[in-house]
């Protein structure tokens, strides 16, 4: 699903050439991705964009991060809820506007959701013909 | 050479040829593609960084540093 999500969201990427970071995680949280290890070429191939900096975070830090600093209702966008009750933070996207900092607490998205793939739709409707990714109007 | 000898070669032959089908790319054997064994970002971009609790920082400041403009941050799995 992860990888269906990057290869939408690159082909909306194509179309967009505003002034945009962005920033790929990559972690483990199925099973089918444990067996893999680091991602591939192939994989991170899957968002070629040059404004795009890839990361691999094999503990989940990040996921852990914002499932700690992350405002209850925040959350609930961007992670699920694993077995054990934790809430895993996996296959979403989320927008910063300009101006926002990740200081003593991981910040509070503008915008975002999951899955991907069905945030790229969401993304497609918002940006339509003029991409304006700055204008964060929050999914949450 | 005698018939059984030439009999012998052959099927080794025919196994040694087996076991490079069953190897090589596109044949449907078990081997994997060059790809698969490396862990290279697309180019322009910088090379893949790991994270972790040590090196979190890293990430946080990369984030900072772009907060001249939006940024979208993506979590996701590689499968």
């Amino acid at each position: 699903m992860c990888l269906r999500g990057a290869s939408a969201l690159q082909q909306l990427l194509e179309r967009d050439s505003t002034r945009l970071a962005i920033i790929v995680l990559w972690e483990h949280v199925t099973v089918s991705d444990r067996k893999m290890g680091i991602p591939t070429t192939r994989v991170l191939a899957r968002l070629s964009d040059r404004r795009a900096r890839q990361f691999w975070d094999p503990q989940r830090v990040v996921s852990y991060t914002m499932a700690r600093d992350l405002p209850r209702d925040t959350l609930a966008s961007v992670a699920e809820i694993d077995s054990t009750g934790a809430a895993v933070v996996w296959d979403c996207l989320a927008l910063f506007k300009p101006g926002v900092r990740w200081d003593d607490r991981f910040p509070i998205p503008n915008w975002g959701g999951r899955p991907v793939i069905d945030v790229v739709d969401a993304l497609n409707r918002k940006w339509g013909n003029a991409p304006a990714p700055a204008d964060t109007g929050a999914k949450r | 050479m005698s018939a059984a000898r030439l009999g012998l070669t052959a099927a080794v032959l025919v196994a040694v040829l087996g076991q490079v089908a069953v190897l090589a790319p596109g044949t449907g054997g078990a081997a994997s593609e060059p790809d698969d064994l490396t862990h290279l970002t697309p180019p322009p971009q910088p090379p893949l960084a790991v994270i972790g609790p040590e090196s979190i920082g890293v990430l946080r400041d990369h984030f900072n540093a772009l907060a001249d403009r939006t940024r979208m941050l993506l979590l996701l799995s590689p499968t």
